[in-house]
């Protein structure tokens, strides 16, 4: 059986960038004129005719912006690290003139860290953006925006070289670092959920859920991915000194995980680190409606560290949200550093690439399906027993043998160190399988299924009736709860 | 773009350093000249600067000077007789409306040579023979205003200090670090802003570079005016070149700096300002923010014949007293269209802060 790639099935093409030009990208979208739209790390926004091959400048003077929306051919709302902008060419030379704040409700230190996301429009035209939390790696610079609050250390402890063993690994100090904020087209700003520690990705699906990345480190095990709903909180208790309810004062470093766990919606998806994915980016549903492949409505995740795309597979269980990732786009030809997405109205996929000094790369690639089906996963469900999967294409011959399909399953902790090792490994037989007709869709029958669990799944030699090779062989499923909507896992707390 | 335009032929005894980035060329030693002639192209840019701030000559040599106006604005270039450099410069002041006519050269004994006033992009060949008097004959652009900032010296027969330590080139050029790097597929150009981490200003720094080397921070979160320079724009790099762990260097050299807190304050009541964003009028942000539910804009743009700029206040159909801090006057040209000026605090009635003006420069 020969190799499989998915460059058999896609084609990419590298977009040449302005001479001159840092190229990482930290937003892309489409104009309705069919114009992309992207900024940059030095603070440009250039639109690109896709057809004429030509950037021209469309705005600059932009302090890390980090996420575009296109609002008409004339209008971009740009988030950048001080500010979400609403930027605008008022005489229609194709040059922006007017940059009005639409929001910067909320504080700055000045630390580094202090990444601003998004937004994620939704279909009221709400604006979603993501504020990072402050990294121990650095401390506060001496002025702020905004009220200083911090639970460990006053301003001058800040001062002191001593300050990051009491500041925490990541750190809040003004107001709703570590949050999701709310912003209508008129500006007004609500907090809307806690919990985040350097969410680099928002994005809608095509039902309007709004989903959230966010990157291992202190209090995640590994990466995630969260479907995000108001009030919640996501897991890194720095934001919480924001809320209403937490008490002034009350340090967060010193309270029993067990409490945060007890609050904390867990992740929709895991991405297990160093397998597939350690630095998760923006997720953005497939709406090509086909033309790009078999995935339609599914959600792609960037990932930095390695020349990646991830898929994800929603399964709603019990009546929430859980599901599995899979790599989609491995190697062939695509960079690192996979940052920002947006489909093109032809069903190619744009990938915008940064790494503001981290792992990654830097450029603008565009993705197109050759029309070809790839033998891949098409989507993974719970089942009672185990796990219903079904392919692109039906499944060749003597695919439905045990040793073609290996499970192991772990945990990561939730605790407040930096990420965590694999914990409670363990093989999970095959109890059998079976192919339902059509030969698509294989269930398999799993010896026990436990809540608060990754499912690993291995396959080894599988195969389309066509011959072709299985593109993706990893899949890895979170269970976080089970059909008859258990989800008891105290194990995955580090008291 | 963005080296100087500079070329020269080598000669014996000749020794030029470029001011800009302490760039030493030694000529070959111990032969005879053929043709002993220094060949130096001087540029003028932006900033009110040359980039050749000093060159070497033999007495009675022969000087074939190409003076080529890179900057945005008109500019000369006029040789004096040794230590009479400001005195030419102030003379040339006082020209009043004949000077376009002189091409702002003053009738002095110390002037030497001079070229004419160039307009931007055009050059100038200046041919003389340098004096038989070893010293140090400084040159300088006569245009009002530059001269305080824009020159440099011809050593004839005397050796260089170094450059750091060079009391006859601007002290920009002493420090090295008016260089402006290219960071855009633009190249150069002006007015150019970031919204950057800049030193002395809260985390929403804004940084602007205006035409003829000038440059103010403006701090979007506490909609104020920060400081002033001249000379280059920023050194964004500590900033870009990482994930945004460092503060964007001042390229240049401040001569005001608001050391009183607080914006503008519109009625009695101390309000918050809430920065409103900007609208760009020739490339130049006027700003927007509203203070005590009152909305006030402020353009700042550049000053054309002295170092400074201009502060454009609109506080349309306002009703109250205004007063705005302005800081520390007494090392500056301050100058107000309106209100009173007392500790630092002008204040002006409603109907004045409508629409007023306030000018900072640099020559007191």
């Amino acid at each position: 059986m020969r190799a499989a790639g998915i460059g058999d099935y896609y084609s990419l093409e590298n977009i040449a960038t302005p001479k001159g030009l840092d190229p990482q990208v930290g937003g892309l979208d489409f104009m309705p004129n069919g114009r992309l739209v992207a900024c940059f790390h030095r603070g440009e926004v250039y639109t690109y005719d896709p057809g004429k091959g030509e950037w021209r400048l469309f705005a600059d003077g932009l302090q890390e912006p980090l996420g575009i929306v296109a609002i008409n051919d004339r209008e971009v709302v740009v988030m950048q690290r001080s500010e979400l902008t609403r930027i605008t060419d008022t005489d229609g030379d194709g040059e922006a003139d007017q940059y009005k704040t639409v929001c910067d409700d909320f504080g700055m230190t000045g630390n580094y860290h202090e990444f601003a996301f998004g937004p994620a429009r939704d279909a009221r035209g709400n604006l979603f953006v993501g504020l990072n939390l402050a990294s121990s790696g650095a401390s506060i610079r001496p002025e702020l925006r905004g009220e200083f609050r911090h639970y460990g250390l006053s301003r001058e402890g800040f001062k002191a070289s001593s300050y990051g063993r009491a500041s925490g690994r990541m750190y809040g100090a003004t107001p709703y670092r570590g949050w999701v904020l709310k912003i209508t087209p008129e500006g007004e700003m609500t907090p809307f959920a806690p919990g985040f520690r350097s969410p680099n990705g928002l994005g809608f699906d095509l039902d309007g859920r709004l989903f959230v990345t966010d990157n291992q480190g202190d209090w995640l095990g590994t990466s995630k991915l969260f479907h995000v709903q108001p009030g919640k909180f996501y897991g890194h208790p720095a934001s919480l000194a924001w809320t209403n309810k937490w008490k002034k004062g009350r340090n967060p470093l010193k309270v029993a995980s067990t409490e945060f766990d007890a609050k904390r919606t867990r992740a929709t998806v895991l991405f297990p680190h160093g397998l597939m994915a350690n630095s998760p980016t923006q997720p953005i549903p497939d709406s090509s409606g086909g033309k790009f492949g078999p995935f339609a409505a599914q959600l792609f995740v960037g990932e930095m560290n390695r020349a990646r795309i991830v898929r994800v597979m929603l399964d709603k269980v019990a009546g929430e949200w859980q599901g599995a990732c899979v790599p989609f786009y491995d190697g062939a030809g695509l960079g690192k550093g996979n940052h920002r997405f947006v489909f093109g109205k032809d069903g190619s996929l744009w990938v915008g690439q940064t790494h503001l000094a981290w792992v990654g790369g830097q450029g603008v690639q565009r993705i197109k399906w050759n029309g070809e089906t790839p033998m891949e996963v098409e989507s993974m469900h719970l089942t009672e027993s185990g796990f219903k999967l079904t392919f692109t294409k039906p499944l060749a011959e003597g695919a439905g043998h045990h040793d073609h399909f290996q499970f192991t399953r772990y945990y990561y902790g939730y605790r407040q160190g930096y990420g965590s090792p694999q914990l409670g490994t363990d093989a999970v037989q095959v109890g059998g399988l079976k192919l339902l007709k059509g030969g698509r869709t294989l269930m398999i029958y799993l010896d026990k299924l436990t809540p608060g669990y990754i499912y690993q799944l291995d396959m080894k030699n599988i195969a389309a009736t066509d011959g072709s090779p299985l593109v993706n062989a990893l899949v890895c499923y979170t269970l976080n709860r089970l059909t008859n909507g258990d989800d008891k896992a105290p194990h995955l707390v580090e008291k | 773009m963005g080296v100087p335009v500079f070329k020269i032929r080598f000669v014996i005894g000749l020794f030029v350093q470029l001011g800009l980035f302490g760039l030493v060329i030694a000529p070959a030693l111990g032969q005879e000249p053929k043709d002993d002639r220094v060949e130096v192209d001087i540029a003028a840019r932006a900033g009110l600067r040359y980039d050749v701030v000093r060159f070497a000559a033999k007495p009675g040599q022969a000087i074939r000077l190409k003076l080529i106006n890179g900057d945005d604005m008109a500019h000369n270039l006029v040789f004096t007789k040794p230590g009479q450099r400001q005195a030419v410069a102030t003379a040339a002041l006082v020209l009043g409306v004949d000077g376009e006519a002189k091409n702002w050269v003053p009738d002095h004994d110390a002037v030497l040579w001079s070229t004419p006033v160039l307009p931007p992009g055009e050059q100038h060949v200046l041919q003389f023979t340098a004096p038989v008097e070893p010293g140090i004959y400084p040159y300088v652009c006569t245009y009002p205003g530059h001269g305080f900032l824009m020159y440099g010296a011809m050593y004839v027969g005397v050796s260089m200090p170094e450059l750091a330590t060079d009391q006859h080139v601007p002290e920009l050029a002493r420090q090295g670090k008016a260089a402006q790097k290219q960071f855009h597929a633009w190249g150069h150009k002006r007015p150019l802003m970031y919204r950057i981490f800049m030193p002395d200003a809260s985390p929403a720094a804004i940084a602007v570079g205006l035409k003829h080397g000038q440059n103010y921070c403006w701090d979007a979160g506490q909609c104020r005016l920060r400081y002033v320079w001249y000379g280059g724009f920023v050194d964004p790099s500590p900033v870009w070149r990482s994930n945004g762990n460092g503060l964007a260097g001042v390229l240049g050299t401040k001569y005001w700096e608001s050391e009183m807190p607080g914006t503008i304050r519109v009625g009695g009541a101390d309000s918050e300002p809430e920065f409103l964003g900007y609208k760009k009028v020739d490339g130049q942000p006027e700003f927007h923010f509203r203070v005590n539910d009152t909305d006030v804009y402020e353009l700042i743009t550049p000053l054309h014949s002295i170092i400074g700029i201009q502060r454009s206040f609109r506080i349309p159909n306002n009703t109250q007293p205004v007063s705005l801090p302005v800081g520390p006057t007494s090392r500056v040209t301050f100058e107000h269209s309106a209100g009173k000026l007392e500790n630092g605090l002008l204040t002006l009635s409603a109907e004045e802060a409508r629409a007023f003006t306030v000018f900072i420069g640099l020559i007191k």
